[in-house]
């Protein structure tokens, strides 16, 4: 690890990974961050992994340690991020007789990671480490796993510096194929109304200049999946937001009115595309580096596997230019955001205390363009994939395909360990902040000011705007107590707390702690009897289908031209 | 029809995070048969589902790191 020049671990020490932890003892190079659940641990490290665009490394001990990590781990290889975890294990003498603290993890996790591997020999224990280490990283990211007996983990290893026999080969992704880009090409040249659906390969390819060019060429709408929001800067004149169950009216409408899609680093995802079968109209180009990803959902025309940027270049240089530009879709496009943003206003003199996207307003107002911002899950992460600007490509993390409630305030102390020179804002909803705040503790014992802004609107309401919406209004099980006051739960970490009355105090707290370098939670009390997510696109509708904002009735978002 | 052939390295593990794989595809597993070669291990499946299916379980199959080589033969 220190020659990986790994700076932190992340982790719980107990009984089996005593030895590991041991070992650390003994150098400066690696500083040990203490976390007060394993799972808010993994988050962190995933957080870090993302950010930094390498693996951070997360040790656990073995049974409850490497069952807590499991959420963590599914999340990571949901959204395809980099991470190493390390479990500590029972002596291999112990082996399947039940011991204390023995659980199979390698076999839990085996569905969920990249790549798991349970050391049976110390001479295997360098080689499994690198081994897990590169491949995370490779081609598509994931999540890797090595479970570490404890007598191997005491043992001198003799392995050598090398890797373990698998196949890496096939995680470099291949050049692409000159026939399909030339496919590619004839349709997207053939297209009345192309758009550009961007996911979260886009973001890890770094090919978000190449996304903006092939737009501005074809001028296309950009569309994004909710992780694909981290690729694109969103002031750029062509992007529309990301599509689909909470997506934007103005990419919904681009998404589903399009004749040819070229989908860049994207699953299709039925959060992002509503359901399939409108799609089989569409001609699709679809640009991955997972050749898995390709059929999987939606049957492409044309499938390029290969790294984004290089495709997308390709697709560029065969394209000629001053290409003629839909520009009647785009002002369609450009109207339905007008009437979206008009109708937003409106709606606001309806809310009582604070409407939620005015909060996200101010926020991002106050917060430098470079800043890193983290959501948990819920209705307040809702409102920020429909209403968070993200102006500089890789500063936007969310849990977006496990959809975990507690990923904030960890993954937002991982961002800031990997990030300590930029301020770090966790937008989190109660019911999401309360499964993971007891890290809170890190903030002051590694000096990790994060800016918490809780939206509080004591429910689960996400699963409450279901149960009024598709389960006519039979609420049960999403309603919390008062309890606990989140001003006492800031006092007891020893961080600043506040309640704010209006949107210039929310603006105050939070340039109060960056301009000192201080943490602070914010407490933005939220209607809840008025904190309905729209637009919402219902499980299995189609995009067209959306429910709109009130004032939005006489819109429709199907193209008649 | 089609059957899956495909060589892999790591032992049980392997096998287990193969089946894993195999566990969550709409496909029917009519046999399988796992030899320890020299080396490596070479498998067997006979499967009965779509052969879009098919072919995208050996495209997920491919992901695994412990696959060294893996080819589809289709039948019918």
């Amino acid at each position: 690890m220190v020659k990986r020049g790994i700076r932190h671990l992340m982790g719980i020490p107990g009984g089996s990974i005593m030895p590991l932890f041991d070992a650390l003892y003994f150098t400066n190079d690696i500083e040990v961050v203490l976390f007060k659940h394993e799972q808010g641990a993994v988050h962190a490290a995933e957080a870090y992994g993302r950010i930094s665009r390498r693996p951070a490394v997360a040790a656990v001990t073995s049974g409850p340690g490497a069952t807590n990590v499991v959420t963590g781990v599914a999340n990571a290889f949901m959204d395809s991020a980099p991470l190493v975890v390390l479990t500590g294990q029972v002596p291999t003498s112990m082996f399947g007789r039940d011991a204390f603290q023995e659980t199979d993890i390698v076999g839990v996790v085996s569905p969920i990671t990249k790549f798991a591997y349970l050391v049976k020999d110390p001479s295997e224990l360098v080689p499994a480490f690198n081994t897990a280490y590169e491949i995370s990283m490779m081609g598509r990211p994931g999540p890797t796993l090595l479970d570490l007996p404890r007598d191997v983990q005491l043992a001198s290893s003799t392995g050598g510096d090398g890797y373990m026999r698998v196949n890496y080969e096939k995680f470099m992704p291949p050049m692409p194929n000159k026939e399909d880009i030339l496919k590619a090409v004839k349709l997207l040249l053939e297209a009345e109304r192309p758009v550009i659906l961007v996911g979260g390969g886009a973001y890890w390819s770094g090919a978000t200049n190449e996304v903006l060019v092939l737009a501005e060429m074809l001028g296309a709408p950009i569309v994004s999946t909710f992780p694909g929001k981290n690729a694109i800067p969103h002031n750029h004149p062509l992007y529309m937001g990301p599509s689909g169950m909470h997506g934007r009216l103005e990419a919904d409408a681009a998404l589903a009115n399009a004749d040819v899609i070229l989908a860049v680093g994207t699953r299709f995802s039925d959060r992002t595309v509503g359901r399939f079968k409108e799609l089989a109209d569409k001609k699709i180009i679809h640009v991955d580096v997972d050749r898995s990803e390709v059929g999987k959902n939606v049957k492409p025309s044309v499938s390029i596997i290969a790294d984004a940027a290089i495709a997308l270049r390709e697709i560029i240089s065969y394209l000629p230019n001053g290409m003629r530009r839909n520009e009647e879709f785009l002002a369609w496009l450009r109207w339905i955001r007008a009437r979206f943003e008009e109708a937003l206003e409106k709606w606001e003199r309806e809310f009582t205390s604070f409407a939620p996207w005015k909060v996200m307003k101010m926020l991002r107002h106050v917060m430098p363009l470079d800043s890193i911002t983290v959501t948990g899950v819920g209705s307040h992460q809702m409102w920020a994939e429909l209403h968070w600007d993200v102006y500089v490509p890789g500063t936007f993390l969310t849990s977006a395909g496990l959809g975990t409630m507690g990923f904030c305030v960890p993954a937002a102390l991982g961002a800031k360990l990997a990030a300590p020179d930029r301020p770090v804002l966790c937008i989190d909803g109660d019911g999401s902040f309360q499964m993971t705040m007891n890290n809170l503790s890190l903030v002051r014992d590694y000096n990790l000011p994060i800016i918490v802004v809780i939206f509080d609107n004591r429910a689960l309401m996400l699963v409450k705007q279901w149960q009024i919406y598709m389960y006519s209004r039979r609420i049960i099980a999403t309603e919390f107590s008062h309890r606990p006051d989140f001003l006492k739960i800031a006092d007891a970490y020893e961080i600043e707390g506040v309640r704010p009355s209006t949107y210039e105090e929310i603006g105050k707290a939070v340039e109060w702690a960056l301009r000192n370098n201080e943490p602070v939670i914010i407490d933005v009390t939220i209607d809840n009897d008025k904190d309905i997510v729209l637009p919402w696109v219902k499980p299995g509708d189609w995009l067209t289908d959306a429910v709109k904002p009130p004032g939005m009735e006489d819109v429709e978002l199907i193209w008649r031209r | 029809m089609a059957e899956i052939v495909l060589k892999f390295v790591n032992g049980a593990d392997a096998l287990a995070r193969i089946m894993d794989v195999v566990r969550r595809a709409k496909v029917v597993v009519m046999s399988a048969n796992v030899m320890k070669s020299s080396d490596a291990y070479d498998m067997t499946m006979s499967l009965s589902g779509n052969i879009e299916e098919l072919r995208w379980l050996a495209a997920k199959l491919e992901r695994l790191p412990e696959v060294m080589e893996i080819s589809v033969v289709e039948r019918g």
